[in-house]
């Protein structure tokens, strides 16, 4: 039936399924620490994916907090080793040295060198693990069915174990980048008394802090 | 197993939502001792623990916070199933993963509730606009549907009290300008009204004095809508801080939800809330009385459940009212005489007939380059449009109010998630991306920021009038875990509707003229939510607002309660809630129905007395 949120949110009926890694729920891995933190070179690519200064991408986090990099990273690694390691090395080859400055067009061409081919999703674990972890950064949600529905080459690449979608942990979903993109705040969490009868900050506060 | 039977109490109530939790605490304020059934789960859960299932579920639906677990679809197994978004989505027509089962040739029924403390009222979005005038008498002003055995005269204090135990904030001035109604004299709302939102502002500096309907000629005016929604504190809760989520849950309890009431209610010491006690059945004397209420008990709130009935029996009091909702009113009064061989308050054989709700056109489209409306703040809705809802075009077509909504696209495709996600896949499902774009980066970033701050969206509300023929029955092959039937439901839309739905399709094309908007509206001919009028095809979503099943009504004859919601079958049993209304009017029912339960507990207070 016609109704609300069925092409990426498809996932619905599969939802009281829990995503089990290292015998947790997602979400509470995300209260976990990582064997191992995600390398600098994974935060820089996930803030060129969506357009944000790598020193705003990740939220200030209190004690006994986990880095949202160091969970997606680890997510990626989970699912589909090879393939973020692949991310990686591409990454740095487009992207030489700390990475193109954030807003400029040598960053928009190595975000679009991991995310396309030919003007269409790139194929492969490179753009499989690119758009997951642009996704994650976006709504806080590991997209991995559909992924695997979206771009069926990708389902060789992620783990079945991992094509579901789920919310990674409440701390993810409510730094959701889509957010900022609509000069807002995520559903869901509370802002100031009547701010939405002013006009917002301008997109560059929200991405860059300017 | 445990067989019970409860102390002895003044009033027994079944449903703990909005009629049911505000019956409670008005009963105990004036010394009653009541008992509360409900058929889910209490108040053990905290508000943060529903705020946090509605952050982690993929699938925010209206039911995402509150269980059973919305995304599993085994309502045979499920103690104390409901519908839900997920299982119309997913399979509507299917009783075996959804709680309806729908007769032949019926249209999917497209609204859903709640069965849990605090009922259907934890999940609605707080509009708290009243009913005109004439939306009491339909039938005699406009020879349709039903008229109510009330006015609004009669209501009208009630409406007060209903609004200052809701805590609503509106403006009254704003409210008379609009809608011609009367306020009591010296009445003043709880708080000012809730600031409406920027795109308000600016949607409104071009929509006013427009003529939407050329048989509705009044100008069109922007104006706030009253909501349970605190401007300012109230009953120790905070102000609206814009969380944009009010339909399921409001994470800083701005908004009233009837567990407020709840708690108060059982402070008092005067009032018991028995939880995960569904009532199946009423017992009654062979003069006619009721002398209980049986419930059936469980302890697994699961999906599938591991466990059943663990329980059961009868509670007594001098008093019953059924608060549990229409659809549930309905199967409880229509399963007695299976349970019992006796009927129960359907002498009429209307129990269970003119099953209603707000069909709902849905219209969306993005405002010109350059003008912003910076949705995804706020209240979902702050500002509507209140002076096309009554006329004589209700001779010939159904009435419409419009609800300008805050939240850009999210209740027509599921936004920010669609268009977030087709400038990653190169898709164009949200129609913001006909180039199949994929983009990353700041042209990413641009991208999506200067679709999701330029969308619109507009809901009419379109009135259905009472028509027997849209019914609650009881299936005769489908039960929830405890082994009691489910209900079967019969529905469709009538012409009538159909051309209030016209109407609102005009209406949105000027609207979007006027705007200088894009309309993004998509019609789907295939879908089950579809039908035809016109030469057109339409697509209605459910308004969330069940009403009918058990209407008010002048006589035995033509209706299943009278004026104070008391059966015409037996004297010591109410029938509380949206079940009651014989008509809908073009308003969220929500205020209304609180309104008239408030005015049967003066009637209770009365014959307890």
């Amino acid at each position: 039936m016609t109704l609300p949120r069925r092409s990426i949110l498809q996932s619905a009926g599969a939802a009281g399924s829990l995503l089990l890694v290292g015998g947790l729920p997602v979400w509470a891995r995300g209260e976990q620490p990582p064997d191992e933190p995600a390398p600098p070179a994974y935060l820089r690519l996930s803030a060129a994916l969506i357009g944000a200064d790598p020193a705003r991408l990740e939220p200030e986090a209190r004690a006994g907090e986990v880095a949202l990099a160091d969970t997606f990273h680890a997510l990626c690694r989970e699912a589909a080793p090879d393939a973020t390691a692949a991310l990686l090395a591409a990454w740095r080859e487009a992207a030489p040295r700390d990475g193109p400055a954030p807003g400029g067009a040598a960053e928009a061409g190595a975000a679009g060198h991991l995310l396309t081919g030919g003007g269409r999703p790139r194929e492969g674990g490179i753009g499989a693990m690119a758009r997951l972890t642009m996704l994650m950064w976006l709504y806080g949600v590991w997209y991995g069915e559909t992924e695997a529905a979206r771009v069926p080459d990708s389902a060789g690449v992620v783990g079945p174990g991992h094509r579901t979608d789920l919310v990674v942990s409440v701390r993810a979903y409510r730094n959701g980048w889509i957010w900022r993109l609509a000069q807002a705040r995520p559903m869901g969490v509370a802002g100031a008394p009547g701010e939405w009868a002013e006009t917002p900050p301008g997109l560059d506060e929200f991405l860059d802090g300017a | 197993m445990r067989q019970t039977r409860t102390a002895r109490y003044d009033v027994a109530i079944a449903g703990s939502g909005f009629a049911g939790a505000a019956m409670a605490l008005l009963l105990a304020r004036a010394g009653r001792r009541v008992l509360v059934l409900e058929a889910g789960p209490g108040l053990d859960a905290l508000h943060r623990d529903h705020v946090e299932r509605y952050v982690l579920a993929t699938f925010k639906s209206p039911s995402a916070p509150y269980p059973p677990d919305p995304g599993v679809l085994d309502p045979s197994r499920t103690n104390a199933p409901r519908p839900t978004i997920e299982a119309l989505v997913a399979a509507w027509d299917d009783p075996a993963r959804s709680y309806f089962e729908h007769a032949p040739g019926s249209l999917p029924f497209a609204s859903t509730y709640e069965r849990l403390a605090g009922g259907t009222g934890n999940h609605w979005m707080g509009t708290a606009v009243r009913m005109d005038g004439a939306d009491f008498r339909l039938r005699s002003a406009y020879g349709r549907g039903l008229d109510w055995p009330l006015g609004y005269d009669d209501l009208e204090p009630y409406y007060g009290q209903a609004e200052h135990l809701i805590g609503v904030a509106g403006d009254r001035a704003e409210q008379e300008s609009v809608n011609g109604i009367p306020y009591g004299a010296g009445y003043a709302y709880p708080m000012g009204p809730v600031p409406p939102s920027y795109g308000d502002r600016v949607v409104g500096a071009r929509l006013d004095g427009a003529v939407l309907a050329d048989d509705a000629p009044a100008p069109a005016r922007l104006t706030s809508t009253p909501a349970g929604r605190n401007s300012a504190p109230y009953q120790n809760r905070g102000p609206c801080r814009g969380s944009t989520s009010c339909v399921p849950i409001c994470p800083v309890r701005a908004k009233y939800d009837p567990r407020v009431a709840l708690r108060e209610a059982m402070a008092t010491g005067r009032v018991e809330l028995m939880a995960r006690a569904v009532v199946d059945h009423v017992r009654t004397d062979e003069g006619g009385r009721v002398t209980g209420l049986h419930y059936l008990r469980y302890e697994d709130d699961g999906v599938p459940a591991a466990t059943g009935r663990t329980g059961g029996g009868v509670a007594t009091a001098d008093v019953y009212v059924l608060a549990a909702h229409a659809v549930e009113n309905a199967r409880i009064l229509l399963n007695t005489e299976r349970a019992t061989g006796r009927a129960a308050a359907n002498s009429s054989g209307l129990v269970g007939r003119h099953l209603m709700d707000h069909p709902v056109y849905l219209a969306w489209g993005l405002m010109p380059a350059g003008t912003p409306v910076y949705p995804y703040r706020g209240p979902l809705s702050t500002s509507g449009v209140e002076t096309l809802r009554d006329g004589p075009f209700r001779r010939r077509r159904a009435a419409w109010r419009l609800e300008l909504g805050n939240t850009g696209w999210n209740w027509p495709i599921g936004d920010p998630w669609v268009t977030g996600a087709d400038f990653v896949y190169g898709s164009d499902e949200s129609g913001a991306n006909p180039g199949r774009r994929v983009l990353g980066g700041r042209p990413y970033a641009e991208a999506v920021n200067d679709v999701l701050t330029r969308q619109l969206r507009v809901a009419f509300l379109v009135e259905q009038e009472a028509d027997p023929a849209n019914r609650v029955e009881l299936s005769d092959r489908w039960t929830d875990n405890l082994g009691t039937p489910r209900p079967r439901i019969s529905y469709g839309v009538s012409d009538y509707v159909r051309a209030g739905f016209a109407s609102a399709r005009e209406a949105t094309r000027r609207i979007m003229a006027r705007l200088g908007a894009a309309d993004h509206t998509v019609t789907r001919d295939d879908a089950p939510n579809a039908f035809r009028y016109g030469g057109r095809t339409y697509n209605y979503q459910g308004g969330g607002h069940l009403c009918g099943t058990h209407v008010m009504g002048t006589a035995p004859g033509n209706s299943v309660v009278n004026d104070r919601q008391r059966t015409w079958d037996h004297p010591n049993l109410y029938l509380a809630g949206c079940g009651s209304m014989p008509s809908v009017g073009t308003q969220n029912p929500t205020l209304t129905m609180l309104a008239v339960s408030c005015r049967t507990v003066d009637d209770i207070l009365g014959r307890l007395a």
